[in-house]
């Protein structure tokens, strides 16, 4: 279905590109959410990438890259809208699906919020590849072909990130052991 | 924290929890642009505009004389080749503008296309236009820098008027080369100018390593030359 509805679209039909459109949607804001950490934003380089690859789907080969296509423009959104605005005000909603999950593997209110700082303290670039490697389940080579990256500017980003966020992780998980420790 | 989860499991939860929904407004704001956008009508190649492979040689050509040679329709001293001759093509240093250009005659969809270039070349700039001809339509860009990577070299401009559905003048448009046997051109028809971008960031922000040589046109007439290297 979602072939034919880009065979529509590249011929010009924007009823059919409104349709694939509402099928990727969610999942682009997703993404985007989760590099930008900023909901407005996030819209905003969604908006910005439907239309950029409403633009250019004529040079899109196969109607069934589409969707990895469209993540590679809306990736590049994604580093435009940060560049553009600087700003890193808001706390995404995010909101916990429920019955997906066990109750003991929901994050924390701590948790999340330091993790959130954590975050925050990255790059998009340094976002997107955690992004694309936990969130969509990607591959090292896939994120590569996803971003336009080279695969090893990909693992470097990846292991970067990780430390960092996991630094964050241990350097609370240490401080509140020692307040734990403090005589009363 | 507690501190028995293990930090890894963390980051991965945090990434993948939650669910997104997109505003409607975002898709009827799409759509009402997509209404009134036409979609980029392109001459052999395109691609995504996303890496930057295309290293600007823009005015650093220092004097590298950009030639289109033309079979029987040279243009300009700087490519002298004559009626029937081969390439050509001339290095200057002479801090002089350069006369260069030429016209070239290739087949789009079956019918012949034909690409004008005048431009001039002094070592700091680039100027000129470049002309294409096809299936009725003209398209014409004022030429204001030059870019090579590998066997990719281009010039790029301003759209002065274009008579193609959907394109209009102000936007960003290019004449890309490949070298090959027989060479191979494609026109950029245009690109919305972003603001603060100037003609050499637009070209240096080209990435033609995702074009295949199928998406060129073999040129029949004439012979390109491409820009030299300043660093060669």
């Amino acid at each position: 279905m979602q072939e034919e509805l880009v065979r529509l679209a590249k011929q010009g039909d924007a009823e059919a590109f409104d349709a694939l459109a509402r099928l990727a949607g969610d999942r682009c804001l997703a993404i985007a959410v989760r590099i930008l950490r900023d909901h407005d934003l996030a819209e905003d380089a969604v908006q910005a990438a439907l239309i950029k690859a409403w633009i250019e789907l004529r040079s899109l080969r196969d109607p069934s890259r589409f969707e990895p296509w469209l993540h590679r423009i809306l990736t590049n959104a994604c580093y435009a809208e940060a560049r553009r605005r600087k700003r890193w005000s808001e706390v995404p909603r995010i909101l916990p699906i429920e019955g997906a999950y066990s109750p003991d593997e929901y994050l924390t209110v701590d948790e999340r919020d330091l993790l959130e700082r954590a975050f925050r303290r990255l790059t998009a670039e340094q976002r997107a590849v955690l992004v694309f490697h936990h969130y969509l389940g990607l591959s090292i080579p896939e994120v590569a072909a996803r971003t336009g990256l080279p695969v090893g500017t990909v693992k470097s980003r990846l292991h970067y990130a990780t430390r960092v966020l996991r630094g964050s992780i241990e350097a609370d998980a240490r401080s509140t052991a020692d307040s734990q420790e403090l005589p009363a | 924290m507690n501190e028995r989860r293990d930090p890894d499991r963390l980051i991965h939860r945090f990434l993948i929890e939650g669910s997104e929904q997109l505003h409607d407004q975002v898709y009827d704001a799409v759509r009402a642009q997509i209404e009134g956008q036409r979609q980029r009508v392109v001459i052999g190649p395109w691609r995504m505009p996303d890496m930057n492979k295309f290293a600007a040689i823009g005015l650093g050509i220092a004097a590298a004389a950009v030639v289109l040679v033309v079979g029987t329709q040279l243009l300009g001293p700087a490519a002298p080749g004559g009626v029937g001759g081969g390439p050509s093509a001339e290095t200057t240093a002479s801090p002089s503008p350069t006369p260069l250009g030429g016209t070239v005659d290739y087949q789009l969809d079956g019918a012949p296309a034909t690409t004008e270039v005048n431009v001039v070349a002094d070592g700091a700039s680039v100027s000129g236009t470049a002309v294409t001809t096809f299936a009725g339509d003209t398209h014409t860009v004022g030429l204001e820098c030059a870019g090579r990577d590998g066997d990719f070299w281009a010039l790029g401009g301003t759209i002065e008027q274009t008579t193609v559905q959907g394109e209009r003048a102000g936007a960003w448009s290019a004449v890309i080369v490949k070298d090959a046997s027989p060479q191979r051109i494609g026109i950029w028809l245009s690109d919305a100018k972003s603001y603060g971008i100037d003609c050499d960031e637009w070209l240096a922000s080209i990435d033609l390593a995702d074009i295949g040589p199928e998406n060129f046109q073999p040129v029949e007439s004439g012979a390109l030359v491409p820009p030299s290297d300043p660093a060669t």
